[in-house]
């Protein structure tokens, strides 16, 4: 077939292909130039957030000029918050959580996936099917029952609910991500010695 | 293996029969494999599915949670004019930013095809930053931007000679606002999405195509968009229910004002169920997303199974 083509390819006017050519130019530059307007509107709120972390405090209320440049940039912002006590104490909780749901997820799901994909037993297509329900369960469908869960475990503004609910939000995903994944490895890894 | 069973051999009878009833359960491969599943399920059942239940409960009692009233809380909601604007709202929040998220993110897919694969790396790099980017960060610095009174974009239409707009105080704009986040932030998923697709399509199919004489938007519509249609529904209809349900975007922007005329049903179940407390009505009224998303999640899972069908064949 791709040799078809290539025949094909050689068979061509010179002509058309100079015409061709000029027209993939023109493609490649339009393309270029639409890129780079949707990567500046994109980039639009990250850039202006730089910019007002940068800013003084008497900048900001001054509320003089373009508010889209520094004009007296500083870091003492970010040398403030990270000799804040409390900013601390929360980066610290997130660190937490973030290990704590990142490696109870992929434990749950790196399991149930290749259980669910690869030793395929009776119901695992559904159950399969079922996962991938929860995973369109949007959260704010649940929160308020979790609310009332969480307050009857005591936990309510307490960092250890939240080590349990983002697994919860988490791990529907992960396993629907994974089970692709190890029905797509090779069988011959599984193969007994 | 072969030593193993040495082992056992040597064992007294009565415990060699118990071991090799375990072991022979054991090494049957769905209760293996069930084993394997099983904290997936316990926390699926425990976190998911009976709170589900849960809030169907609660959502059949009084606001004291101490009697039974059935569908009260519905029907109170349903005559409630704020409640039928929240659904509105939700509506026109939900298709209007997905309609132009999957525009857009075609575009962007379409344009990213163009360009060398080489290149396409960095590209895409710059185009996922707001898909990266904590949502509730994001909002917070759309919200500076939308600020009143020392606005960015207020600078910008002021330099042009435009009057100042109060971008969040009032109902149209703010709608607006929220929609064009939601757009920014979901945009690039679509081109992900689309841009895996249009891989997929042989480039053979085009070849043939421009030998029949088909122009730029004939092979769009007659090849790209049967071929790829399987990945516009599936993204479509899944971005139609976490949309539906967003809760950051409106809560930092604007927290539902001004006078309720932005608040969509993720919102207005946090502030009239944990905010003042009336957890039963909140419970109601995020379960009225539940039929909508229910239709969607059938079609989702309709396509789902059928372009597995259609991959195994």
């Amino acid at each position: 077939m791709s040799g078809a083509a290539a025949t094909a390819g050689v068979l061509v006017p010179a002509r058309r292909h100079a015409s061709l050519h000029r027209q993939r130019a023109w493609a490649l530059w339009g393309s270029y130039a639409a890129l780079g307007v949707f990567v500046i509107m994109f980039l639009v709120p990250p850039f202006y957030m730089v910019m007002t972390s940068l800013k003084s405090p008497a900048e900001i209320s001054g509320q003089a000029g373009n508010p889209w440049f520094v004009h007296h940039p500083t870091l003492q912002n970010f040398i403030d918050l990270f000799m804040m006590r409390d900013f601390r104490g929360f980066f610290l909780n997130s660190a937490m959580i973030t290990t704590v749901t990142v490696s109870v997820s992929m434990v749950i799901s790196v399991l149930a996936a290749f259980g669910l994909a690869r030793m395929g037993f009776k119901g695992s297509q559904t159950l399969a099917t079922g996962v991938f329900l929860t995973y369109l369960i949007p959260n704010s469908l649940l929160f308020i029952p979790l609310f009332q869960i969480i307050g009857a475990l005591g936990l309510i503004n307490n960092v250890r609910a939240l080590a349990l609910i983002y697994p919860t939000l988490a791990v529907p995903f992960c396993t629907w991500i994974m089970m692709g994944i190890s029905a797509r490895s090779p069988a011959s890894w599984m193969k007994r010695h | 293996m072969a030593d193993r069973s040495a082992v056992a051999v040597s064992l007294p009878p009565h415990r060699m029969v118990r071991r090799s009833f375990m072991r022979r359960l054991l090494e049957r491969r769905s209760t293996v494999a069930l084993l394997m599943c099983s904290p997936l399920f316990l926390l699926i059942a425990g976190l998911v599915v009976y709170p589900a239940f849960y809030a169907l409960y609660l959502a059949m009692l009084n606001r004291r949670m101490t009697q039974f009233v059935g569908l009260d809380n519905f029907a109170f909601l349903l005559k409630r004019d704020t409640f039928r604007l929240v659904i509105f709202q939700s509506c026109l929040f939900a298709v209007s930013s997905v309609v132009l998220k999957s525009f857009l993110g075609f575009v962007l897919a379409h344009l990213m095809s163009n360009i060398p694969s080489g290149r396409q790396r960095i590209w895409r790099g710059l185009l996922l930053v707001p898909w990266v980017i904590p949502l509730a960060l994001s909002t917070l610095g759309w919200w500076w931007l939308f600020d009143p009174s020392y606005s960015a974009f207020n600078y910008l239409l002021n330099a042009l000679g435009i009057a100042s707009v109060p971008w969040l105080g009032v109902a149209w704009p703010a709608r607006l606002c929220m929609i064009t986040v939601n757009v920014w932030f979901g945009t690039s998923f679509f081109m992900i999405m689309y841009l895996a697709a249009l891989k997929s399509v042989p480039e053979q199919l085009y070849e043939a195509a421009a030998i029949d004489g088909a122009g730029t938007f004939q092979k769009m519509f007659y090849v790209t968009v049967p071929m790829i249609r399987n990945v516009i529904s599936v993204t479509v209809l899944y971005s139609l229910i976490v949309t539906f349900a967003n809760f950051d975007i409106v809560r930092i922007l604007t927290n539902g004002g001004p006078e309720s005329k932005t608040h969509v049903f993720a919102t207005y179940a946090f502030q009239v169920g944990i905010q003042s407390g009336d957890i039963p009505l909140g419970a109601s009224v995020s379960l009225f997303m539940f039929p909508l998303l229910a239709v969607f999640a059938y079609f989702v899972l309709r396509n789902v199974t059928r372009r597995g069908k259609e991959m195994t064949v």
